[in-house]
């Protein structure tokens, strides 16, 4: 049964979220599926480190290859910045990251245009190398 | 339990819950409950195969939300390899077939 999203977590305003592949405008667009959401939004991962989240990324799913590649590079950004630029997030736990996020818009899908999207994609830091195991730190 | 070991040769049989074989499995590398191969499938796994394809293509899209629902629907065939040797069955879960051939599984323990 999957969870309904959104009821399990309060995230503080200094929260962290992390996008894989980077918070470029192009991978902050919505996917056809992405859009028949409800709300409407894209996957993030909250807490850790950018490379944290790229090692969860590598241990979930190890041939894919694609995802791989992308999670070379992070977009991270707090819960504040998120909010500033008119977007939010809700928790959206599943079996594999208990701290998945989805960022969403109070206008549904009408608040993903790209004139928004612009704006979110500013308040994302990227990190590039996040999948350089050399930065992780042994899990204890 | 039957042990299982990454062997350049040897291929072990994917199974699903009627006990058709879905394909074979060459072990390639294991990592804890991990089970890392290459897969050869079978006619019966065009079945089972648009399940493992939109699996693919939501983790490729970052839908991770979708993900759970997948894993229920793949789980509910209840997978498994059959040992020949061994004369044992390993149940598995996270059963995951990408890039065609790459397949990732882990081990349930009993």
């Amino acid at each position: 049964m999957t969870k309904p999203p959104g009821e399990l977590l309060e995230f503080k305003g200094d929260a962290v979220f992390h996008r894989i592949g980077g918070g470029t405008l192009d991978n902050l667009r919505l996917k056809p599926a992405e859009t028949h959401l409800r709300p409407p939004g894209f996957s993030v991962l909250s807490g850790g480190t950018p490379q944290e989240a790229a090692r969860q990324i590598r241990e979930a799913f190890p041939n894919a290859i694609k995802l791989h590649k992308a999670a070379e590079t992070i977009g991270s950004a707090t819960l504040e910045a998120i909010r500033a630029a008119g977007f939010d997030v809700i928790s959206d736990p599943t079996q594999k990251f208990p701290n998945h996020a989805r960022v969403i818009h109070p206008q549904r899908l009408a608040g993903f245009a790209d004139e928004s999207l612009k704006k979110l994609s500013k308040v994302f830091k990227e990190t590039a190398n996040a999948s350089d195991t050399t930065l992780l730190k042994p899990i204890s | 339990m039957p042990a299982i070991q990454p062997c350049s040769s040897r291929l072990v049989d994917l199974l699903d819950r009627e006990g058709q074989i879905l394909g074979k499995i060459k072990i390639k590398e294991i990592r804890d409950d991990l089970v890392l191969g290459q897969f050869f499938p079978e006619p019966s796994f065009s079945r089972v195969q648009p399940l493992f394809g939109e699996y693919e293509d939501a983790v490729n899209q970052m839908i991770f939300g979708m993900l759970d629902e997948l894993e229920e629907a793949i789980n509910a065939n209840a997978l498994h390899l059959c040992m020949a040797e061994e004369k044992g069955r390993v149940d598995l879960y996270d059963v995951q077939i990408m890039n065609k051939q790459d397949i990732s599984f882990r081990i349930r323990r009993q």
